[in-house]
């Protein structure tokens, strides 16, 4: 009897607890009875200062706390961001970050998405990108598409891919670009409400890739963890992306054995932009560019497209450093038709520097190291029939 | 409902109570009433204590709340508080004071309301005094190790009232300071008089009336601003502050600067991030038309024309080697100055006469940021560029057939447009090319130093003074933690020495950078209100606003800085307008040259030696009324010209007046005799301290003079250089004679380049803690000028100042020198001149006329 009471007074307790909306972040055990949370509300934006407690960036707009509940769906409030951005064409976008925790980082290695809703009140459908500060470096930028009027947004993560790339300790910022307007005259135009970002998270940290390389290997697709070492994204697009995979079939291997990475691209439904794989900041990272530049190394790799027609690509590294804007070189190449083509990339020639000569306003700006960012095959969007193209063994070699 | 149940149940909400209390934080909680059934309950006192402040004094929160160096300090800001409100103010001129409100007991709101100011039929309304709430900070450490203050809460950010009641921040801890800082601008129509009303204090409900009257004075401070300014606000902070990095959030900050008399950096905000000529291009032009409105508009005396910079291999010349350093960047600067001139030619408008150039991202501080020769290549760079863009401005005026009659004026400015580079004139030897010095309040170390400034003047240079965190107390400074005495009196340095402009970096920082930048972050929100700390060397420098958004205002909040920099700008002005326009315009009535120098100097002394300040509020507003006196007086057609402390101790001067006026000088009625459109009146008094009433105000100047050190040989004697020790040398004769017929007794010595110090014996009690000034006469007969170091030394030295002696009669004069420490000093029994003498001059003659002093 006593237990019983026991076990309904508990559960009256836990009910009377969940009466109070209080608790910010949900709690679920681990494997050692540890609480551990699984869910977080990073920013409710229900006052001024959780309007504040975030940055606004290159000439962003204007930001206020909303308390109208037509464009609120957590709290009271929400935030209004009338975005701006300079009004010069070719500078660096208006950026927004909302720290998961203000003034610190946050451990994001068991994360699984983000979500956050988003009133696009700009009197037009478009795009926006979402990227994660983790350290010293920022994520690649997701495109999502946004409808006029409510958007309820939600991102996965790979963060047994990122974790190759990432202290994923050092989480700091989520950083989003809405878009800009240059148009003096329709500034106040440009308004989106932002609400209820909130996190979830698994239970454990998902066991790490064991990654090595081989000698000279950039990326052969053969091991396993290579499968997460691969994103998509477009530029001025989020239509038409590629859909990679891993391909098991020897008959679409360089070397008939092995595994390749397949890149179909879909028919694009919309007109502009160009789309691109890349690979991830592990790999990026685990060379030094440069130095493989001035030993007047090769990027190599193998080709093949499915496709009655060649598809022209570009290889580029981007790169940024100090107050300067991005230094981008690219390099064409063709996957021809129906046949391996081996393709050769001089390293000295992707890292070449920029004729960036001018400073950024600012006082004794340091330039300091360039920043890598990604390597990317870009190409132009499908408006045909639906094709792939398979990459293999990407490798470093001594000029010829 | 079972009563276990119940009880469970009431038990779980208390624990969702606790742990919802400990989920909910706010800042902004204030303190309420508490108590216990325990404890008996608090009988509430009511008494509420009144005092008025100076605007410049900061009074404290709490002095009693910690050491007792602190109370001290309490005791002594206690003694500068006053019972009344009073106000004497200028029309066209902001003054302000504050209101202390110190309760006995907690008070839960408190409110002041105005009552409308009245003078017979004229009214001063209600609806136009400012208040403000007086938010504190808390300072930890004071960041000088020479000031008085002590850590404590100093006020800062001066919320308007009605936010504060908005958002419930009118509290007052019982037997805490809660400071309203109450400002009026007189119009300027409103007629001279004395306006009597009220102050309702209201705690709790409860009325507290201070009666309170503004003195109306007839004279109208001009609407044009002639110091010039420079307040770089980097927009990028703007997100930060406002959470909107806009053109219009930008242009609200320099709305509000410009309320106080200071000007941004630039007029149009946001940075182009671009290496397109295009977007150059179109920034300048974005530029140019808001600098057409600003050289039309008398509230604006300058703004700052862009550069960028680059980096390029250049040689350096000292060692011959290739170095890659910042330098102009000449292209975008064409950018720039092609479309300000072809803007200012298409509109016939003068875009360069109020323009200057900080090139502060590019030679900014060369000591610190090193290769000094750039400073020299980055001006040739910068003065070769002019020549092309005034070449480039005929060539554009003829090609579109510009008939503009200012043309070759125009071309002037654009020749003349100043660049300002943050050194000073002493630096390493100087800089050639250096256009015009923007240099530390520290370093106008010395009259001689100061009269180099005036040089570069004449030589077509010119020199700005500005504050980076550096200096620190006693020197002015705009920080938290130094009473705002030395920041209002910078301005009255800047009028003595002919400062031409004032550099404050940065205007909205908003970072915190304590204990070092490398872990500096950036403050959100209300944070900025908690964290003074940008710097790690100063409190409260790099930043002048708070976030209004924060409480609901559509502009950032601004901070008591602010208010006396503008006190001390507009005394700037006021003693321009006598300078420049009512003494010279009575210099035509009167056909003669009226000089207001000598007073003013007298007025001058009382405030700071050099550039160190120790004056207080109370002095302060001495010398404030001893200008209204002048300005009041001159706009009667009243000036007080050539006044002189002579070597026997008195003053003479001559006073211009309309025939009937009433001159009285120490008491005695003078008479004047017929002077061109009046008459003048002429003053000789025996001793130094006088008192002029006129027309109903009085000013009083200088203090009693005595000689000391009666000249004669024995007091004098000689040091030389000996394998770099200084020795005792007695080869100069020294005699007391008469200077050149000329009926003067004279000590009178021939001296050598090789002779290193001349020290002059004093009697015990000539100069102590209760000397104001000492004035030395002398008579100096060489090829040219030389320099002398003046210390007084007793058991030791301490420098008075650094001089030229010219050829010539010298008066010689260091004031303030009841602010020595002399409790080191001790007693002083010697005057110790170390001589600079040039190479040109191998021998010189000095003939000491008289020292004397004034207490």
């Amino acid at each position: 009897m006593k237990k019983k009471i026991f076990k309904v007074a508990m559960v009256a307790l836990l009910s009377a607890c969940a009466l109070f909306p209080t608790f910010a972040n949900v709690k679920d055990t681990n494997a050692s009875g540890e609480k551990i949370e699984t869910y977080k509300l990073i920013n409710g934006f229900n006052t001024v200062q959780d309007a504040y407690n975030c940055e606004y960036l290159q000439a962003f707009g204007i930001t206020d706390l909303n308390t109208d509940a037509k464009y609120v769906t957590e709290g009271k409030g929400s935030v209004r961001l009338n975005v701006y951005g300079r009004r010069f064409e070719g500078t660096a976008h208006p950026l927004m970050k909302i720290p998961f925790v203000v003034d610190k980082v946050y451990d994001l290695s068991r994360l699984k998405n983000i979500t956050f809703d988003l009133f696009n009140e700009s009197g037009k459908d478009c795009t926006m990108e979402v990227a994660l500060e983790i350290g010293t470096k920022t994520t690649l930028f997701q495109i999502v598409s946004l409808k006029q009027g409510l958007n309820n947004v939600k991102l996965d993560y790979n963060v047994k891919g990122m974790a190759g790339g990432f202290d994923l300790t050092q989480g700091k910022n989520i950083v989003i670009k809405l878009p800009r307007e240059y148009d003096q005259e329709k500034l106040d135009q440009n308004v989106y409400y932002l609400d209820k970002v909130e996190m979830n998270m698994s239970a454990v940290v998902p066991t790490p890739y064991e990654v090595t390389y081989d000698e000279n290997e950039i990326c052969s697709f053969d091991k396993p963890y290579q499968e997460f070492m691969t994103m998509v994204n477009g530029v001025s697009t989020a239509d038409g992306l590629p859909i990679l995979s891993i391909n098991n079939d020897p008959a679409y291997t360089a070397t008939l054995s092995g595994k390749s990475l397949r890149v179909e691209y879909p028919t694009a439904q919309t007109s502009g932009g160009a789309v691109y794989w890349s690979f991830a900041e592990d790999i990026l990272y685990h060379f030094d560019w440069e130095a493989l530049g001035a030993q007047n190394k090769y990027i190599v790799f193998d080709v093949y497209c499915d496709s009655i027609n060649n598809q022209g690509y570009s290889i580029q590294i981007w790169r940024a450093r100090g107050d300067r804007s991005d230094n981008r070189i690219a390099i064409p190449f063709t996957a021809k038709s129906k046949t391996w083509t081996t393709v050769r990339v001089s390293i000295a020639d992707l890292v070449k520097p920029a004729s960036d000569g001018y400073i950024m306003l600012g006082y004794n700006a340091d330039i300091g190291e360039y920043n890598y960012q990604r390597i990317m095959m870009v190409t132009g969007k499908n408006y045909g029939e639906n094709f792939s193209v398979y990459f293999d063994n990407f490798r470093l070699e001594d000029a010829e | 409902m079972r009563k276990w149940l119940k009880s469970l149940l009431a038990g779980a909400m208390a624990v969702g109570m606790i742990i919802s209390t400990a989920c909910v934080g706010n800042k902004g909680d204030q303190p309420g009433n508490s108590s216990t059934p325990d404890t008996p309950p608090v009988i509430k006192s009511e008494a509420v204590e009144l005092k008025v402040a100076y605007t410049e004094d900061k009074i404290l929160q709490n002095y009693y709340d910690g050491t007792t160096a602190k109370a001290n300090l309490g005791d002594k800001f206690e003694t500068y508080l006053m019972e009344d409100f009073h106000i004497e103010t200028f029309r066209n001129e902001y003054e302000s004071r504050t209101i202390i409100i110190r309760p006995e007991s907690d008070v839960a709101s408190y409110d002041v309301v105005a009552s409308d100011f009245t003078c017979g039929e004229y009214v001063i309304p209600a609806s136009l005094f400012d208040l403000r709430h007086q938010y504190y900070h808390e300072v930890t450490k004071v960041m000088s190790d020479e000031t008085e203050m002590q850590p404590g809460m100093y006020p800062d950010a001066m919320l308007p009232l009605s936010v504060a009641k908005e958002y419930e921040l009118n509290s007052i801890k019982g037997g805490d300071n809660q400071g309203v800082l109450v400002t009026i601008e007189i119009p300027s129509n409103q007629p001279a008089g004395i306006y009597k009303g009220t102050f309702n204090v209201l705690t709790d409900g409860r009325s507290n009336k201070l009666n309170a009257t503004i003195e109306v004075l007839d004279y109208t401070l001009p609407e044009k601003v002639t110091a010039k300014s420079c307040m770089p606000v980097s927009s990028k902070y703007l997100g930060y502050l406002e959470m909107e990095e806009t053109q219009e959030m930008y242009q609200k900050v320099s709305d509000i600067l410009n309320d106080f008399r200071l000007a941004t950096e630039w007029l149009y905000g946001l940075y182009p991030e671009s290496n397109k000529e295009s977007v150059f291009r179109e920034l300048a032009y974005l530029d140019a038309e808001l600098m057409h409105e600003a050289t039309l508009d008398p509230t604006v005396a300058s703004y700052g024309m862009r550069t960028n910079g680059r980096y390029q291999n250049v040689v350096d010349p000292a060692t011959g080697k290739v170095v890659n350093v910042a330098v102009l960047n000449t292209d975008t600067f064409r950018y720039y100055t092609e479309t300000y001139v072809k803007y200012a030619i298409d509109h016939e408008v003068d875009i360069f006469k109020k323009a200057y150039v900080y090139m502060g991202s590019i030679i900014d501080e060369p000591e610190a940021w090193g290769n000094l020769f750039r400073v020299d290549y980055v001006c040739n760079q910068f003065n070769n560029a002019l020549i092309e863009t005034a070449e480039y401005a005929r060539s554009y005026a003829e090609s579109v057939g510009s008939t503009w009659d200012g043309f070759e004026d125009f071309i002037n400015s654009i020749l003349n447009l100043e660049h300002v580079v943050t050194t000073y004139i002493d630096s390493h030897g100087g800089f050639e090319l250096i256009d015009a010095y923007c240099t530390e309040p520290q370093y106008f170390h010395s009259s001689a130093v100061i009269d180099d400034y005036r040089q570069h003047r004449e030589d077509g240079g010119n020199y700005w003074v500005y504050t980076c965190c550096n200096p620190n107390t006693p020197y002015p400074t705009i920080h938290i933690d130094d009473n705002g005495v030395s920041g209002r009196v910078m301005w009255w340095q800047m009028r003595e020495y002919d400062i031409s402009g004032y550099l404050g970096w940065e205007t909205i920082g908003t970072w915190d950078g304590y204990p070092d930048y490398s872990h500096s972050k950036p403050l959100h929100g209300i944070d900025q209100y908690y964290d003074v700390m940008r710097n790690n060397t100063d409190v409260g420098d790099a930043y002048y606003f708070y976030p209004g958004k924060i409480f609901g205002l559509d502009a950032p909040v601004p901070c008591l800085r602010l208010w006396y920099m503008r006190d001390g700008s507009e005394d700037y002005e006021a003693i321009t307008d006598l300078d420049e326009r009512l003494y010279p315009a009575l210099s035509e009535a009167y056909g003669k040259t009226l000089d207001s120098s000598g007073l003013l100097n007298e007025v001058y002394a009382e405030l700071y030696s050099i550039v160190k300040v120790y004056s207080n509020s109370h002095e302060l507003a001495y010398a404030k009324e001893a200008i209204n006196s002048l300005l009041v007086w001159a706009e009667d057609g009243i000036a007080i010209s050539d006044y002189k402390v002579n070597s026997n101790g008195g003053v003479t001067a001559k006073v211009y007046a309309p025939e009937g006026s009433q001159i009285k000088v120490n008491g005695k009625l003078l008479s004047g005799t017929a002077c061109g459109n009046g008459m003048v009146y002429e003053v000789n008094e025996n001793t130094a301290k006088v008192t002029f009433e006129i027309n109903g105000r009085t000013l009083t100047v200088g203090a009693e003079s005595t000689s000391i050190a009666e000249i004669d040989p024995s007091r004098v004697g000689f040091e030389v250089e000996v394998n770099g020790n200084l020795e005792s040398y007695d080869k100069v004769t020294v005699t007391k004679q008469e200077y050149k017929n000329t009926g003067v007794q004279t000590l009178n010595m021939t001296l050598t380049s090789e002779i290193k110090t001349m020290l002059y014996a004093i009697d015990k009690n000539d100069l102590n803690a209760n000397t104001k000034s000492i004035i030395f006469y002398m008579y100096y007969d060489g090829a040219e000028k030389i320099k002398a170091t003046i210390n007084v030394y007793g058991k030791n030295m301490r420098m008075l100042d650094t001089v030229y002696i010219n050829p010539g009669y010298n008066v010689i004069r260091v004031d303030r020198l009841n602010d020595l420490a002399w409790s080191k000093i001790g007693n002083a029994n010697c005057i110790i001149f170390e001589f600079n003498i040039p190479e040109s001059v191998s021998s010189y003659t000095l003939d000491i006329e008289k020292i004397i002093k004034l207490s």
